[in-house]
């Protein structure tokens, strides 16, 4: 994956990713089985009512009719489903050594990019709740802010506790490098 | 009176609708990278559009489209 949103640094150097995020595959999974039962709705009413949808497929105008009005549901079911995983796939999380990059797809032609810069970090809260997100480890990160936008949160993703620990880290690192960034220019002008 | 072959005409037109923002769906997912499971789904897509869209064309074979939609003889010999 290219990220077209990274940007050049103190010293000229481009930001580098260094936690890459997705929704975990589980929750794609859960919303792939809904479209599925969706997919088969017909063919178990057809099951079900059998006499019926008999009688009316052999009708010379409301069969072709029937028939066509259940070709284009199963069409529109299947667009659902390649839209759900578009919109899971690229609904991203990227921390880099200066940023949190939070990506939210909306629909085809709709792509929001909110960022928070590591020096305005003041808190980085994880959650694991529910049977599912214990056994299939993921969960919530929170993200407290000074900026703009309060609060980042995104769910779903994959060993919150292990990743809130890597964004504290990059965090401390980065909020060391502007401290002694601070020194030094305070050095120089003396 | 309206022949059959009427309702192909919403029919195309929806199914064209589908399969256009499934092609911008895949252009937009492309665009930003695609790796195995991207192919996947892509294909899972194309594959189950294809399928429906010929099973549908399997069953439709033998109808006769120029037959009038709505049959309205069985008035034509009522007496009160």
């Amino acid at each position: 994956m290219h990220f077209p949103f990274l940007i050049k640094i103190h010293g000229g150097e481009m930001e580098k990713p260094a936690i890459f995020m997705r929704k975990h595959p589980l929750i794609l999974f859960g919303q792939s089985l809904l479209y599925l039962a969706l997919l088969t709705g017909p063919y178990i009413a057809y099951l079900v009512l059998r006499d019926v949808a008999v009688e009316w497929l052999n009708h010379p105008t409301l069969g072709p009719a029937v028939l066509l009005l259940v070709t284009l549901y199963d069409l529109f079911v299947l667009l659902l489903f390649y839209a759900a995983y578009m919109d899971w796939y690229l609904d991203i999380w990227v921390v880099t050594n200066e940023r949190i990059v939070d990506v939210n797809q909306h629909g085809v032609f709709g792509r929001e990019i909110a960022e928070l810069q590591l020096s305005k970090v003041q808190d980085v809260a994880s959650e694991q709740k529910g049977v599912f997100a214990t056994i299939f480890h993921y969960g919530l990160i929170r993200v407290q802010s000074a900026g703009e936008k309060a609060q980042f949160e995104f769910a779903g993703i994959p060993y919150p506790h292990d990743i809130a620990r890597k964004i504290l880290e990059l965090v401390q690192a980065d909020q060391k490098w502007h401290r002694e960034a601070l020194a030094q220019e305070i050095k120089g002008t003396q | 009176m309206l022949p059959l072959y009427i309702i192909l005409i919403p029919f195309a037109l929806f199914a064209g609708g589908v399969l256009l923002y499934g092609l911008l769906t895949m252009i937009s997912l492309y665009n930003f990278g695609g790796d195995f499971s991207a192919f996947l789904a892509t294909f899972l897509f194309w594959a189950g559009a294809a399928t429906v869209l010929f099973f549908a064309w399997n069953e439709l074979g033998g109808v006769d489209w120029n037959q009038p939609l709505l049959n309205f003889s069985i008035f034509s010999s009522a007496s009160f």
